[in-house]
């Protein structure tokens, strides 16, 4: 995904060229919402912190020192807006708390829905993977992208993702 | 966990996939956010004269900590000659007083002794210089009279050789009138 295209693209968007930023948008819009969206669980802010998030990029991309790493900084912009949304709203404290106790204490009769619920249990930085993995259906080399860390430690965490995911599961009954 | 369940779960995921289809619009984005596309088109810009600014102002905080540091130094520098020169000057003073008290109790018995000593042997010389010249005086004055007394004498003599001649010459006369 990083091309000599999106490095030109963001050096021409750093120059001023709304064009340019336009098609940085464009292609990475997505993968912002579903970013905020393993944070905030919520399609509209989800959406509320991409938004943001490319507004921030858009004020800073001048003092961006490395166009090459142009996606992983707007990823963070990303989170933190995200983070800052959840807060705001008072979202994000009781959220994995009051999962747990609707686990505990409701179990879902259908598979799916315990998924669900297992899958809004996991912590962020799991979550996140699982969410770009298999709703964004991206590669693990386009998800050390946008989170800017390794391929090996994006493998490690859908790995232990799948283990919690597997663990909450046997907690509410399913095998 | 085998295969199938793995399988199973990634199908579940896969399934509890929310509804959201994210469409870009660009477009939209840039009417709601007018400020950060002024901002984007204007960044290079302000990047630009935000580094000539911030040239600017490190040079110009090189140059204050310089005259500040020079004003300092020497600001410094005359603070301490003068705390070392008050230092050197009591410790000095200090120095001196137990000095001049160490000589005056050492040495202040004989020096005050030696000192009337002088003074002694200076008043000495004095009244014998006084009296030198008292009896120097007093031998001029016994010569002047002793020549006085000669001269006297010596007038005297003549007066009475002269008379005695003129006696002599008057007699010498008389006879040889009378003969």
């Amino acid at each position: 995904m990083r091309t000599d295209e999106e490095l030109d693209l963001v050096q021409a968007a750093q120059r001023g060229s709304v064009e340019a930023f336009g098609r940085l948008y464009e292609r990475y819009y997505g993968q912002m919402v579903w970013l905020a969206y393993a944070v905030l669980l919520d399609k509209d802010l989800a959406e509320d912190a991409a938004q943001e998030a490319f507004a921030a990029a858009c004020r800073n991309l001048a003092n961006l020192k490395r166009p090459d790493r142009f996606v992983p900084w707007l990823g963070r912009i990303c989170q933190n807006q995200a983070y800052r949304l959840a807060r705001a709203r008072r979202n994000y404290a009781g959220m994995e708390g009051q999962i747990d106790h609707v686990c505990s204490v409701d179990p879902p009769a259908e598979y799916e829905e315990a998924v669900r619920l297992a899958i809004r249990g996991l912590p962020v930085m799991y979550r996140q993977i699982v969410v770009l993995f298999y709703y964004d259906q991206l590669s693990y080399q386009q998800i050390h992208q946008v989170l800017g860390i390794s391929v090996n430690k994006v493998k490690g965490r859908l790995f232990r993702a799948r283990r919690l995911l597997e663990r909450r599961l046997r907690q509410m009954g399913f095998e | 966990m085998d295969k199938t369940q793995q399988d199973r779960l990634d199908q579940a995921i896969a399934r509890t996939r929310p509804g959201i289809e994210p469409k870009a619009d660009f477009a939209a984005w840039q009417r709601s956010h007018p400020d950060a596309v002024r901002a984007l088109q204007v960044g290079v810009f302000r990047t630009r004269h935000t580094n000539l600014r911030l040239a600017f102002a490190a040079a110009a905080m090189v140059a204050v900590a310089f005259s500040a540091g020079m004003y300092f130094d020497r600001f410094i520098t005359k603070a301490q000659m003068a705390r070392l020169q008050a230092s050197v000057t009591q410790a000095v003073a200090t120095r001196l007083a137990q000095d001049l008290q160490l000589y005056a109790q050492q040495y202040g018995a004989a020096a005050l002794a030696a000192a009337n000593a002088y003074t002694q042997q200076q008043l000495a010389a004095l009244a014998r210089s006084i009296e030198a010249t008292r009896w120097a005086d007093r031998q001029e004055l016994t010569s002047a009279l002793q020549q006085l007394e000669l001269n006297r004498l010596q007038d005297l003599t003549f007066i009475g050789n002269s008379l005695y001649a003129w006696a002599s010459m008057g007699a010498q006369y008389t006879d040889q009138q009378a003969n």
